[in-house]
């Protein structure tokens, strides 16, 4: 019996790393996501997702692969002739290490009968977006939970959640032992920032284990970064380095940066974030504090920061059917979130414009017709449509260039999220795995192993994993 | 006391609102906003709010700030436009027909206003409203051809128009001092030019002062299909364009000589072409479906009972709609996925752009695709592109004979006809990127300015200074 490695998708795009480990009958799949592509999302506003079909939908149109025994049969309807979580002979877990949406997207598409792990928080954080309507799609399924350090078993393989980010949400790498091997899925990878330490323990770890497979992200190796750093996209001349390069930024700089963005307004600040970051609305929350404003969330937000923090937020209810006056119309989660928050209304803000930090959603943007623009500005923290790769960032400009708000864009081009190029190789030369599968980037393939060998894996294909080699399962069978 | 025309919109494209005052006595023709797929600010994600609809209207240029027309609830207190309840015009709003860039801001009006619309649109009008397509809640006035009606000292006569849309129509409008006609949108090559000669006829016997016609064919994309030649009116079509006969025969064509499955995506507004897509189903011996809502209007509106598929939404699930309810009382066969599949060449069925995906269940032998001007029609725009991607996912043959304008529209040469035939002393081409090149010898040509305002004195129509 050999372990078994398939990646169905996310070797060549940002998000979306979905890969299978086998062992016999066991199988543990990590995460469920979908790369981020608005501009090409079919449902663009006007196509309607369908009922019982949505989850052939979302395998034809590449949201999730067609994976054996994970979805349910009355969704599949003998559509490729997949065979349903019902009636396959796996012993299937699935794992997420943290709730992007390119990590976990697809999750409420899985038959429920299998189990989905994620961290609690995780979980808090999906619920309540579950209860406003802003979760995935999901059926009615129940969720268990890791923790940092603790090793769930799946038949015969092993996970061991290593945590990578405090972050509120929390996120995860996974270490996975067979009995043929290890496999390691850094998840997100960082190693700036504050979690810096949980990267160097990471390392230090895997550096113990001595790695058979390493799939480790590689978003920075994109052609805009390293033109950016080296001038060149050459991967020959990124060498290891631990340090942050220089002239890029470390996430407390920018937080700095941008707080000074904030102490210089004089008017309404609005501003527009990712939703599912409670660090972020508890950022603002502090910043406001510190700048005497009152932090302000629609509704929505508020929900969430309510369930997760569990403290009463100030919320601003824009024009919306979402919100109605009439008690008997309104939703159970918002009238619970009624009882438990203080509403600010257009007087008080109209009253002083700058007492006030307002957050306010794409999608009810046409507030800002009615909010007070004098000095205002809209602080564009990362919310969606987040650039000009999605077709709604236009129109969002141009309904900001409407009003009076001054547009003040948090991106920074010396600043990226994910570790940059010569941190990754660093990382990737101390834990000297014999595999690595660079992936989660455009350009994988620019991340170089130390002494191992590369392998950029045909997605969809199966591996199996023979003498501290991946060979792909056709040629195997030919071979014995 | 002399009457004066003003153009809020349309001037240099779609979205017609323009007024004529006599004293204080108006009429607003049309009372649409401009067909923008590209920078539509509704983009399935952004929301429309529920008490400032009218104002955020403004503010996003889909409705020009006309006084007196909207409520003062609906403008806000900043708003420099005067409300309804501020003004003293006697006023009346008159609608050529129920395409979105005519009349999109119909439903904005102060419901004390009357709104009219010949009695085929506003049956329409009705319909669309139980199916989730109104534009506002309030109601409209019914009017019928040939039948004069005062708006204060101004009156009113509808001719008829051979737009695809029910219940299209010109307007007579008659001040004391002169005539005006509106020709709404106009077309030659529809299924009725008998009655558009008949009505020509009778409106050059009225010896018009000032003729506001359509030109949208006078684009450089389509008039550089004329190259050199100097432009002469006349009834033809122009070589490479199709009439509405053309057009069904060519679908029938198709229908013939496949095995696969037939889809159209049309507009369901336009009634004329859905009568002829029943006579091609008749024709080549296959059964014509529609979805739900579409049949809704069919049943209403033209008296055929067709077959129905429901797609798979939430719409259709739970508790339904009353339109719902009566459709399905009302059709003969709910047609299944496995019917469609057993023998996809005795069905011809409509889809529409919200629900593509159905195809995805549906080709497995093949669909032949028909787009018949249901959106999404502007090429490169994200919906169209998302169309394409899909069609290519089913491996669906598409086939489009014709663009917005050969279908929608009457051809330069034929517009030169109609202007020519009514002789007016003076032609204001709107509704066309391009109203310069529209020109006819037998009147004077006025090219109107956005919000300018022009005086009928004398009979000599005199650009008004402020």
């Amino acid at each position: 019996m050999k372990t078994k490695f398939t990646m169905h998708t996310g070797l060549y795009t940002i998000g979306g790393v979905i890969c299978s480990v086998q062992y016999g009958k066991d199988r543990v799949i990590f995460e469920m996501g979908s790369a981020y592509s608005p501009d090409t999302d079919v449902y663009d506003g006007t196509v309607l997702p369908r009922s019982k079909a949505w989850v052939r939908d979302a395998i034809r149109t590449e949201k999730i692969p067609p994976i054996h025994g994970l979805y349910r049969k009355e969704d599949l309807n003998g559509f490729m002739d997949l065979i349903p979580a019902e009636e396959s002979d796996l012993n299937t877990a699935v794992f997420i290490t943290h709730i992007h949406l390119d990590h976990m997207a697809g999750v409420g598409m899985i038959s429920p009968q299998i189990p989905v792990y994620m961290h609690k928080n995780g979980v808090i954080i999906e619920r309540a977006l579950e209860t406003t309507g802003d979760g995935v799609p999901t059926v009615d399924r129940e969720y268990r939970y890791f923790d940092e350090g603790e090793p769930i078993s799946v038949g015969e393989i092993t996970l061991l959640p290593i945590m990578t980010s405090r972050r509120s949400y929390k996120q995860f790498a996974f270490y996975i032992t067979t009995p043929d091997g290890s496999i390691h899925w850094t998840g997100d990878f960082s190693m700036h920032g504050e979690d810096v330490d949980l990267a160097i323990k990471q390392m230090e770890f895997l550096k113990k284990q001595n790695v058979d497979v390493l799939l480790c992200d590689s978003t920075s190796f994109m052609d805009e970064v390293l033109l950016q750093m080296f001038d060149s996209t050459d991967p020959a001349k990124i060498l290891p380095s631990r340090e942050i390069p220089p002239g890029m930024l470390d996430s407390k700089d920018v937080n700095e940066n941008l707080f000074s963005i904030l102490e210089e307004q004089k008017g309404l600040c609005v501003f527009n974030y990712y939703q599912r970051e409670m660090d972020e609305a508890m950022k603002f929350i502090e910043w406001a504090k510190k700048v005497n404003r009152i932090c302000v969330f629609e509704p929505d937000c508020a929900y969430i920061v309510y369930k997760f923090y569990q403290i009463k937020p100030n919320i601003y209810i824009p024009d919306s059917d979402r919100y109605p006056e009439d008690p008997d119309q309104q939703p159970e989660w918002f009238k619970e979130l009624l009882a438990n928050s203080t509403v600010v209304t257009l007087e008080e803000i109209n009253g002083n414009p700058a007492g006030y930090l307002l957050q306010n959603s794409y999608r009810h943007i046409l507030e800002l017709f009615d909010l007070p623009a004098k000095d205002g500005a809209y602080l564009h923290a990362e919310g969606i449509p987040i650039g000009d790769f999605d077709p709604a960032y236009e129109n969002l400009l141009r309904i900001v260039k409407q009003t009076d708000f001054k547009y003040v864009t948090f991106f920074c081009k010396n600043f990226f999220g994910h570790g940059y190029p010569p941190q990754v190789k660093y990382f990737v030369d101390e834990v000297d795995p014999k595999i690595l599968i660079p992936c989660h980037g455009f350009n994988p393939e620019r991340l170089l192993p130390k002494n191992g060998v590369q392998l950029l894996p045909i997605e969809g294909e199966t591996y199996i994993f023979d003498q501290g080699k991946l060979i792909l399962e056709k040629d195997y069978e030919q071979q014995n | 006391m002399n009457s004066k025309i003003k153009f809020y919109e349309g001037v240099t494209g779609d979205g017609i609102v323009a007024s004529i005052t006599y004293g204080k006595s108006r009429v607003i023709f049309d009372f649409g906003g401009p067909f923008n797929p590209m920078t539509q600010p509704y983009d399935g994600q952004v929301e429309k709010r529920k008490k400032s609809w009218v104002r955020d209207a403004i503010r996003l240029g889909q409705i020009p700030p006309v006084d007196g027309v909207f409520s003062e609830k609906d403008l806000s207190d900043e708003s420099n436009v005067i409300p309804y309840e501020q003004s003293d015009y006697q006023t009346g709003v008159i609608i050529s027909h129920l395409h979105l860039d005519h009349m999109s801001g119909m439903g904005m009006v102060h419901p004390d206003i009357p709104v009219y619309l010949h009695e085929d649109g506003y049956k329409l009008q009705k319909l669309l409203d139980q199916i989730g397509e109104s534009v506002g809640e309030r109601d409209y006035t019914p009017i019928k051809l040939y039948e004069p009606f005062w708006i204060g000292e101004i009156k009113i006569t509808a001719y008829y128009s051979d737009h695809p849309c029910a219940g299209s129509v010109g307007y007579l409008i008659e001040p004391p001092d002169g005539k005006y006609y509106y020709s709404g949108d106009v077309r030659m090559h529809g299924g009725n030019l008998a009655q558009v000669l008949e009505d020509l006829d009778k409106l050059a016997a009225e010896k018009i002062d000032v003729l506001i016609l359509e030109g949208t064919t006078f684009s450089p994309r389509m008039y550089e299909r004329f190259g050199e030649e100097p432009l002469e009116p006349s009834l033809e079509i122009p070589k490479g364009m199709v009439s509405e006969k053309e057009l069904l025969d060519k679908v029938k064509e198709g229908l013939e000589g496949s095995q696969s499955l037939g889809v159209f995506n049309i507009y369901h507004r336009d009634m004329e072409l859905i009568k002829g897509l029943f006579e091609v189903a008749r024709s080549t011996q296959r059964e014509i479906v529609f979805e739900p809502k579409t049949a809704f209007i069919v049943m209403n509106m033209i008296g055929e009972y067709p077959p129905i598929f429901i797609p798979d939404n939430e719409e259709y699930e739970g508790k339904q709609a009353a339109y719902l309810n009566y459709v399905l009382e009302n059709t003969p066969k709910v047609v299944r996925y496995e019917d469609i599949l057993a023998a996809p060449q005795k069905y011809f069925m409509q889809n529409s752009y919200e629900n593509i995906l159905e195809l995805f269940d549906l080709a497995a032998k093949g669909i032949d695709y028909y787009h018949l001007y249901g959106t999404p029609m502007v090429k490169g725009s994200r919906d169209y592109q998302n169309m394409e991607r899909v069609l290519k996912l089913t491996n669906t043959n598409y086939a489009a004979f014709a663009n917005l304008f050969s279908y929608n529209h009457a051809y330069p040469n034929n517009l030169l006809y109609i202007a020519e035939a009514i002789k007016a002393k003076y032609m204001i081409p709107v509704h066309s990127t391009n109203p310069e090149l529209f020109e006819c010898k037998f009147s004077i040509r006025l090219l109107a300015e956005k919000m300018g305002k022009y005086v009928l004195d004398n009979g000599e129509l005199k650009k008004k200074q402020e």
